[in-house]
């Protein structure tokens, strides 16, 4: 009776262990084939990395990091893990970034919305916080979404219309996000929207569907399934929002060319802690570098998926995009702190 | 296309052979309590990113159902429930276990599970496009209202004592406003602690609260009783499922009406399995002849739980792949597969990718399929687990639990966080107050403040419009009429009660 009792114990503790071993890797499904490569005067990876993305998974953000992942595990040698802390508009994941150990182990995949946080107040430090590795990719642009039926077919338009019925038309912004931007550019250029919060991307577009809100920002993506030319019609483009046309979309008009002033570009970098070895931001920076240039599959997939085409830029030029970035945003950082009403 | 797509799961060996491999580690995930099918998923993403697009989704739905079903098991058997799916499915799962009806409880619920996906699964596959129009009609008017008529429905779930109820169910709106606010970031309860910026995570609460709570509560019991740990004799012999077609017959209503609360809460993204099960076993006692008889031990509570969370899947798929809007964490990992692979979900779906849909479909089905085989056959030795003392069953659980914390987010805080709960359940046991409302709050609590503060600015305050608009207005009468209805119930049993004393 005694032995059987040690038996199941020992049973029970090697099952634990196993169980434990199982939980604490994550990514060592698929270990990493060709693992030995010329001597290179940092010896890193030698352990999984992480990347952070700080929404949840399905959005840009997301996409663009899996998929630059993917391919960097097999670069790197070392399975590369991308896992999503949420909330905050972001800001959960960049606290957490910023004060974890700079080994090499772990990175903040994040975009535009980071300079947003700073400037709205939701995070009280920005790219100086960490040691920016690289920008990976470069949106193509987000968009000014109604429905088809709506009385207005630019975004000129759509601010006449407003101030004709101010206070009518529910436009979609989060805080600490580019729509929020968009919503105090707007304010500022005279229209007069009701600015309600609209949740995330694909909530936005449903919510719009529905006619719970009137006008929302969006990155292509899903929006394509709903419009005219290449989907179902039932919502427009009323204007682009970025600085340049995108090639995936040609036709779509930008603001600026409307006269109405609002541009911005949606960026998507990737930052380590601050105090990690720059021997491996470097080597981190030229494998991003090779992937995003060389990578063939990677740059159908951006497209297939986003109209993306390959975005890079290495540490230097990557930290005058940031500051840059941040200077943009923090012009409106009263603004944004006061609110939107 | 039907046939391509759902050929390239139900003809390839290789798929099937992964589907079965999805649907047991799915199980596993989901009934060790601690771990979920979220980490499981998150862990198989990468190895499917080499597999074919089919191949691919059909692991990850396999363990989506895998990991749902298997919640049951550790309910049953231990009151601990594997996932937030399966709360409800202790109230009387536990009960029956302890009745030494173990076999009966897990037949119940193995089948009705079975049953419920496919029900699920049906809706999806005949009527996912008018109920995604009904998706997109619900706004935050009527989220709103949903989520507090679910919420009277706590009055239902601990009738034992309405007032403790309530204290627990607002105990855990209390914890849901750890953290940041939603919409404007506002730091709430954070004490500066960054950790709690995204405030608890809800498997450290039902963790926490269910099963730390109730090895706490073991280990007092065992130091107090002189050791002799006789339990009731559990007939370990089952035949077929454990439960005969008599009793089936008797269910068949109860299938079908928490099927319908499964799908309708599944396609309202936000409110999942978590809600559906609770709000299925409520709705069921209030509905039922014997309403007394539930918590003490009856099958009709399982039935209820296990089927809704379990058609909830079909439900939650419907926004997922239609609209794009994944309805809780664990589908939001099987949207961003679907990016990877290059799909967009949309209303394009079917014309754009039609043989990922069947395959989807197709996938569901035969993973159900498995649940029910593995299951079947497992159940024999399942029971036997109530065979393991608890000074060894119990620790092992412990260490799960909290390693599954840690694997939240690969911090100490979480594990820190699971404690806090335990101690917390642990009090409210001891109390005597009920358990299950505090999860119900503290899961509807986000969503509920969230579509409150987004309908108000949409009003700007004014709350007209949560009664002119009728779904809303729906909403908001039925939680009026059965607060009224079952508080009257309650005071009605009382009496009784003193009548007959």
């Amino acid at each position: 009776m005694k032995f059987a009792k040690k038996l199941v114990a020992l049973a029970l503790t090697a099952s634990l262990a196993v169980a434990m071993s199982g939980c604490g890797g994550g990514g060592d499904k698929k270990p990493a084939a060709g693992g030995a490569k010329k001597a290179e005067e940092v010896k890193w990876p030698t352990k999984p990395i992480t990347l952070v993305v700080p929404w949840s998974a399905g959005g840009d953000t997301d996409f663009f990091t899996r998929t630059l992942g993917k391919y960097l595990t097999k670069e790197l040698g070392q399975p590369v893990n991308v896992t999503n802390v949420v909330g905050g508009g972001g800001s959960v994941a960049s606290n957490k970034i910023k004060d974890s150990k700079p080994d090499g182990t772990t990175f903040l995949c994040f975009d535009t919305a980071m300079a947003l946080n700073h400037s709205c107040g939701i995070s009280n430090f920005g790219y100086e916080a960490f040691d920016p590795v690289c920008m990976m990719a470069k949106g193509t642009g987000e968009y000014f979404v109604v429905r088809s039926d709506f009385p207005a077919n630019t975004l000129k338009e759509m601010i006449k219309y407003t101030q004709d019925h101010p206070d009518t038309v529910k436009l979609a912004a989060n805080t600490g996000a580019t729509s929020y931007y968009v919503a105090v550019r707007l304010k500022e250029l005279g229209a007069k929207f009701n600015i309600v919060n609209g949740g995330s991307s694909s909530v936005r577009l449903a919510s719009l569907l529905g006619s719970h809100i009137d006008a929302s920002t969006n990155a292509m993506g899903l929006l394509n399934q709903y419009l005219p030319k290449t989907g179902n019609g039932s919502l427009k483009i009323l204007a682009c929002l970025a600085t340049a046309r995108s090639e995936a979309y040609k036709d779509v008009p930008l603001a600026k060319e409307q006269g109405v002033d609002v541009a911005y570009d949606m960026t998507y970098n990737v930052l380590a802690p601050k105090g990690t070895d720059p021997k491996i931001i470097e080597k981190l920076s030229k494998a991003i570098g090779k992937v995003i240039n060389e990578n063939k599959d990677y740059a159908a997939e951006i497209y297939k998926t986003y109209g993306a085409k390959p975005f890079y830029q290495d540490t230097k030029e990557a930290v005058a995009t940031l500051k840059a970035e941040d200077e943009q945003y923090m012009k409106y950082s009263e603004v944004f702190k006061k609110g939107v009403k | 296309m039907i046939a391509e797509g759902m050929s390239a799961v139900l003809l390839n060996p290789t798929c099937i052979f992964w589907v079965f491999i999805g649907t047991f580690v799915g199980i596993i995930f989901g009934c060790i309590p601690g771990l979920t099918a979220t980490m499981a998923i998150a862990m198989f993403l990468p190895v499917t990113y080499n597999m074919a697009s089919t191949q691919g989704i059909s692991v990850l739905t396999a363990l989506y159902i895998g990991g749902i079903s298997g919640g049951l098991i550790s309910a049953i058997l231990i009151n601990i429930p594997g996932t937030p799916a399966s709360i409800a499915t202790c109230l009387d799962g536990h009960p029956l276990s302890a009745k030494g009806e173990a076999g009966k409880a897990l037949g119940v619920g193995i089948v009705f599970s079975f049953l419920g996906t496919m029900v699920g699964l049906l809706a999806l596959v005949l009527i996912s496009p008018p109920l995604a129009e009904i998706a997109i009609k619900f706004g935050p008017y009527e989220y709103f209202s949903i989520t507090i008529f679910s919420l009277t429905l706590i009055i239902t779930l601990s009738s034992t004592n309405v007032i403790k109820g309530l204290m627990t169910g607002v105990l855990g709106l209390v914890f849901a406003t750890v953290g940041l606010a939603p919409i404007d970031s506002v730091e709430r309860y954070t004490f500066g602690n960054p950790n709690l910026n995204s405030g608890f995570d809800i498997l450290t609460v039902l963790v926490g609260v269910f099963a730390i709570s109730e090895i706490l509560l073991a280990a007092e019991e065992a130091r107090a009783s002189t050791g002799d740990g006789s339990t009731v004799i559990t007939d370990f012999t089952i035949k077929g499922f454990g439960f005969s077609l008599a009793e089936f017959r008797t269910q068949i209503f109860n299938m079908f009406r928490s099927s319908a609360i499964g799908i309708i809460l599944g396609i309202l993204p936000g409110i999942g399995s978590g809600t559906s099960n609770m709000l299925s076993y409520s709705v069921a006692k209030s509905q039922s002849k014997y309403p007394e008889k539930f918590g003490t031990g009856i099958i009709d509570g399982v039935v209820a739980s296990e089927t809704a969370n379990n058609a909830t899947i079909g439900g939650t798929i419907i926004p997922l792949l239609t609209l794009g809007i994944p309805g809780d964490s664990t589908s939001a990992l099987l949207l961003g597969a679907l990016i990877m692979k290059g799909i967009q979900p949309g209303p394009l779906i079917f014309q754009q990718n039609g043989q990922i849909v069947y395959a989807i479909y197709a996938a569901m089905g035969l993973s159900s399929l498995f649940m029910l085989f593995i299951m079947f056959f497992g159940m024999r030795g399942f029971v036997r687990i109530l065979k393991i003392p608890g000074y060894l069953l119990l620790p092992l659980v412990f260490v799960l639990c909290t390693v599954g914390a840690y694997g939240i987010n690969n911090q100490l805080f979480d594990c820190y966080a699971l404690l806090f709960f335990g101690f917390v359940g642990y009090l409210l046991e001891k109390g005597k107050y009920p358990m299950s409302p505090l999860i119900l709050g503290f899961v509807l609590g986000n969503i509920m403040e969230m579509n409150l503060r987004q309908a108000l600015s949409y009003s700007h305050g004014d709350p007209t419009p949560f009664f002119t608009r009728p779904m809303s207005c729906t909403f908001l009468v039925l939680a009026i009429v059965s607060l009224i209805v079952n508080i009257f119930a309650v005071y009605k049993s009382r009496h009784k009660k003193t009548a007959q004393v």
